[in-house]
């Protein structure tokens, strides 16, 4: 349509203040996002997003290669941000409407439909134009979209006044009316109308966007839904997209491991030719596109289609921007918080979070690493520590600047970015581990919009899940948050419900997850197991904790446990003292009876005393037990059992070590005299001397 | 056409409608549909004059079509009760003005339900000949082009389901014993339907899935749709079994369809208590049956108009299918939704009278 017209002037819809110049460099690549903010609050800005299916796109990019003049005519952003508009778009969505008295879906689908489908038809303007000006009515359009107008017409006096003769201007359906006539309103009216505008100071740049965000709404338009099919319609010739569109989804398919034959792409095209045909459609859409695929291609499955939905509707293009654009607003605000908090030199730093300007840090450094800009490294696990004391080691390396233009689509600032990177990212989360650290960092970083978001998805997933160390890890995770939450000023309140929810839950699937697990899902779920306890005691109602330790009760009564599991749990349970002595004694001996493989035997036995001597030390009965054991173990199996047990001894501390030995070599001398032959003695001694690591 | 019939076929009940649509329909029709794609949609979704068959998705029915169209076979899935038969049947009656070529699948059913059977008095007296020849409803379907439909598909054990694929693919069925071949004229094609929930019984071969087109009935996604499809279907069932007239009382089906529903969903529809799910299907269709049920025992022996009384022993019956886990989950369900719920009291008695 620009070729037949060729005008020297173009005029698209748009802020004024996009920088028009850098929309030639080669490193731009779409989809890109122009955006405009207030000099001195970067978090007050307006973005608007490109893609190079955009009408104003093509209409920017077609002037900037012909030398043509291009400008954005609609009201200023120095304007929009000086003070506060009424909410006023459109009441309705106009295509909406029109879909509806037509018996179609959507507005969206009609549009595509009717306009798309007479593409580069000059009659078609006409006839939108009179629609819309039917729509609008003679009813007064908001203020807001008023400006907007007398802007846009505004601009069109002055390429005129510039002496441009072939003016074309790119505007959406909705203002046609109101800049096809612009001659109806009087210059000067439109002048006073934007005399008195207040007006603040506006920097603008691009930024790099992508397909995903396109779909949400910002800056002054609705979101596209699918902006992949766009791509595709924009790109494909109109005889191919039927099938082209068809041919990609196949592909889709098959990396999902689907088997989809060639043929189908052929049967899909027709069903949707004729469902195109039969819901009296020029061409199949999208949407008969997707039932088609859906019906061929993917078994009638509704949950297939969802799962290729984001790789072939939405699409995974990211755009990038040429490298020293300047003034990204997310750099200036890195920048300026930087200096601010003075965390510009590199090295090690240690900060006392009771210090408010030190919490600010901490808080700072949390949301640059969730954003992918790793200024800084945290030094120590931090739940290894007392809660104050933090250190870190700054590494401000040139490269940050460029994470930091590629996370500029966030946002523009860094607690702005870090927060919608975050809500963005819940979507794709299943897992309830990962969805926990989620809320932590949130939580901890001080971002309460995503924490309430991640509280809420973790809620919901956790809700359908049965992924019971899933469960007990958020449980760890949520518990230490709500530990260390009051010292960070958190709030973590909605915590509370939470955590209580997820132990009920948990007690709930215990038994069953613990059954039938092997020697290493054992030893993680035990793990897992033994903290819960500590962790909720006194965080939460006593019923609660009470129903935790008849689910761990209840479970060890379970045949089928892992050796290491079963001895775990029974050492919790005694150091717990929900068993008594005698209790443990029994359990003891049972573990080692010669009923159960001696392979199993050992890692109870490593699983019950877990990294420290001290149940034997200071139980006799444990110890004779365990003696008893290993001496009546046969040869052959001593030998099989004897690495077992190293690895369960090696991990004790030195002294405790000794101190075993020394008892053993006692307790074996006492024996030897009254019962046991010299020859197996040596045997024994020379394998504890292994064990023992030479220590007796 | 016969009134005694307990039930009519689809393309008898409606014949009126059927004929009024081929009437005014002037869109091109495939070879051999007695309606253009156009009017069975509108005969099936309901137009003016034309009472609607199916409540529910548009886009599902217009895909079915579509299918059928192409001359791809059709494939309805779904779980019990989401009038995946009664979908098949209308469509067959649309389309071919006949939906009694029709193969029940069982576990018992042989290839010769599907290829041909053989008259064995005949067979030993003259020899193979055509004579001899017992057609299948599929053979029957081909040659005079129309629409056969094959029910429970999965339930066929799988070398029977195997015979589709000759008849799908090449459409045509050779009979060696006669040296011949059955060709199948324009027109002639295959609706099955399979029951979800028996998924695995005899899963389809992927030969023989990748010839149909599959389009998944679902339950229908709002109370009052559910509530719509019961009411309507209720009353044409009460009808055709000369059940008195009664005060129709939307209330009641609604509170009926609402306990399915909550105990299907395993929430309630607010979404605030979660619940057990029982171990039936509670389906649409049962929910049907079950109001049948409460309106012939308040015909016959009740006021006439249906109350929580006539309701109960058919929710029951429906809900209780493993009498100790499903009694467990439907009194923990009346105990804690039922008894709170304003307006429920007397179906919550009536209800714990007899569980």
């Amino acid at each position: 349509m620009l070729d037949a017209w060729e005008p020297n002037c173009v005029l698209l819809e748009g802020l004024p203040e996009t920088p028009i110049e850098s929309a030639s460099d080669e490193q731009m690549q779409l989809p890109v996002a122009a955006v405009a903010y207030k000099s001195d609050d970067p978090s007050k800005s307006v973005f608007a997003p490109f893609a190079e299916f955009s009408p104003e796109w093509v209409g920017l990019n077609w002037a900037l290669k012909r030398q043509a003049v291009v400008r954005f005519i609609d009201m200023p952003a120095a304007h929009l941000f000086a003070r506060t508009w009424p909410e006023d778009r459109p009441p309705f969505d106009p295509f909406a409407l029109i879909g509806e008295a037509l018996d179609s879906f959507d507005g969206e689908l009609w549009w595509d439909d009717q306009i798309e489908a007479h593409e580069g038809s000059s009659e078609l303007f006409e006839s939108v134009s009179e629609l819309i000006r039917e729509l609008r009515g003679d009813e007064a359009i908001g203020e807001f979209d008023a400006l907007r107008e007398a802007f846009m017409r505004l601009g069109i006096r002055q390429a005129i006044k510039a002496g441009k003769s072939r003016i074309a201007v790119v505007v959406g359906a909705w203002h046609l009316p109101a800049v096809e006539r612009w001659q109806d309103i009087s210059a000067s009216v439109d002048e006073e109308l934007v005399a008195r505008l207040p007006r603040v100071e506006v920097q603008a740049s691009w930024v790099p966007w992508s397909y995903d965000r396109l779909t949400r709404a910002s800056g002054y338009g609705a979101g596209v839904l699918s902006p992949s099919y766009y791509e595709h319609r924009w790109r494909t010739p109109p005889a191919e997209r039927t099938t082209r569109w068809l041919a990609r989804a196949a592909e889709v398919l098959r990396s999902e491991q689907m088997d989809t034959s060639p043929a189908s792409i052929i049967e899909a095209a027709r069903l949707a030719e004729l469902l195109s045909a039969i819901r009296k459609r020029r061409e199949p859409g999208l949407g008969e596109l997707m039932e088609a695929i859906q019906s061929v291609m993917a078994d009638g499955r509704g949950e297939i289609l969802r799962l290729i939905h984001k790789e072939l509707v939405v699409g995974s293009r990211i755009g990038s921007i040429p490298p020293n654009l300047p003034s990204v607003p997310l750099v200036r605000d890195y920048e300026h918080e930087t200096r601010r908090l003075k965390l510009i030199k590199s090295g090690e730093v240690e900060f006392d979070i009771r210090k408010p300007l030190d919490l600010e840090r901490s808080r700072f450094l949390m949301r640059l690493s969730a954003i992918d800009v790793p200024l800084a490294t945290r030094l120590e696990d931090p739940r290894q520590l007392g809660t104050f004391r933090e250190r870190w080691l700054l590494d401000p390396a040139p490269e940050l600047a460029l994470r930091l233009v590629d996370a500029s689509r966030y946002g523009n600032t860094v607690r702005e970015a870090t927060e919608s990177r975050l809500i963005e990212e819940l979507d794709e989360l299943r897992s309830l581990s990962e969805l926990s650290k989620k809320v932590e960092v949130s939580m901890l970083a001080d971002l309460p919009n995503a924490a309430l978001a991640a509280v809420e998805r973790l809620e919901q997933v956790g809700a359908a899940s049965s992924d019971v160390p899933g469960m007990l890890e958020s449980i760890a995770v949520i518990a230490w948050v709500l530990r260390i939450g009051s010292a960070r000023e958190v709030n973590a309140s909605p915590l509370v419900g939470l955590l209580d929810r997820f132990v009920l839950r948990s007690t709930v699937g215990l038994p069953g997850a613990s059954v039938g697990t092997n020697e290493e899902e054992g030893e993680r779920l035990g793990a897992l197991i033994t903290p819960v306890a500590g962790a909720i005691d006194g965080l939460l109602p006593p019923t609660t904790s009470e129903s935790w330790r008849k689910a761990l009760l209840e479970t060890i009564k379970l045949s089928g446990l892992s050796g290491h599991l079963a001895g775990r749990l029974e050492r919790h349970l005694a150091d717990l003292q929900l068993t008594s002595f005698e209790d443990q004694a029994l359990a003891f001996t049972r573990a080692l009876s010669p009923g159960n493989s001696h392979e199993w035997s050992s890692s109870w036995i490593h699983g019950f005393l877990g990294d420290s001597a001290t149940a034997l030390l200071y139980n006799q009965a444990f110890f004779d037990l365990l003696d008893n054991w290993v001496t009546g173990l046969d040869d052959r199996v001593f030998d099989e059992s004897l690495p077992l047990l190293r690895r369960s001894f090696s991990a004790f501390p030195k002294a405790e070590r000794r101190q075993l030995a020394q008892r053993v070599a006692h307790g074996a001398t006492a024996k030897a005299e009254t019962e046991m032959d010299k020859e197996r003695l040596d045997k024994v001694n020379s394998a504890l001397d292994e064990l023992f690591g030479g220590l007796g | 056409m016969n009134k005694q019939h307990l039930r009519l076929h689809a393309e008898e009940q409606f014949h009126k409608e059927l004929a009024a649509l081929a009437e005014t329909d002037r869109r091109p029709r495939p070879p051999n549909w007695r309606l253009s794609p156009w009017a069975v949609a509108d005969y099936i979704l309901g137009a003016e004059g034309v009472t609607a068959k199916y409540i529910g998705d548009r886009r599902l029915v217009e895909v079915a079509v579509a299918t059928l169209a192409t001359d791809r076979a059709l494939l309805l899935l779904g779980l019990p009760g989401t009038a995946k038969t009664w979908l098949s049947e209308h469509l067959a009656a649309a389309i071919s003005g006949d939906s009694t070529l029709l193969i029940q699948g069982t576990a018992g059913t042989e290839e010769s339900a599907i290829r041909y059977g053989w008259n064995y008095a005949r067979l030993i007296n003259e020899g193979p000949s055509e004579m001899a020849l017992v057609p299948s409803p599929v053979i029957r379907g081909m040659r005079d082009g129309k629409i056969v439909r094959i029910e429970e598909l999965t339930r066929m054990p799988s070398d029977v389901q195997d015979a589709l694929i000759t008849v799908l693919s090449e459409k045509a069925i050779p009979i060696p014993e006669l040296n011949q071949e059955v060709q199948a004229i324009k027109g002639f094609n295959v609706i099955a339907t399979s029951n979800t929930r028996d998924k695995g019984v005899n899963e389809l071969s992927s030969a023989l899935r990748r010839r149909f087109n599959t389009v998944i009935l679902p339950l229908p996604t709002t109370l009052e749709e559910e509530v719509a499809i019961v009411q309507k279907r209720a009353n044409e069932i009460g009808h055709s079994l000369e059940l008195p007239e009664l005060a129709s009382d939307l209330s009641e089906i609604r509170r009926l369809v609402t306990v399915f529903r909550e105990l299907r969903q395993g929430q309630t529809d607010d979404g605030k208590v979660s619940l057990k799910s029982p171990s039936a299907t509670l389906s649409t269709a049962e929910a049907i049956a079950a109001v049948n049920q409460g309106m012939a025992l308040a015909a016959h022996f009740g006021s006439g108009t249906l109350s929580a009384k006539e309701v109960a022993p058919g929710l029951v019956g429906a809900i209780v299918r493993d009498p100790q886990p499903d009694t467990e989950a439907f009194r923990e369900y009346l105990e804690t939704v039922a008894k709170k719920r304003e307006g429920w009291q007397d179906l919550y008695l009536s209800c714990r009278e007899l569980v």
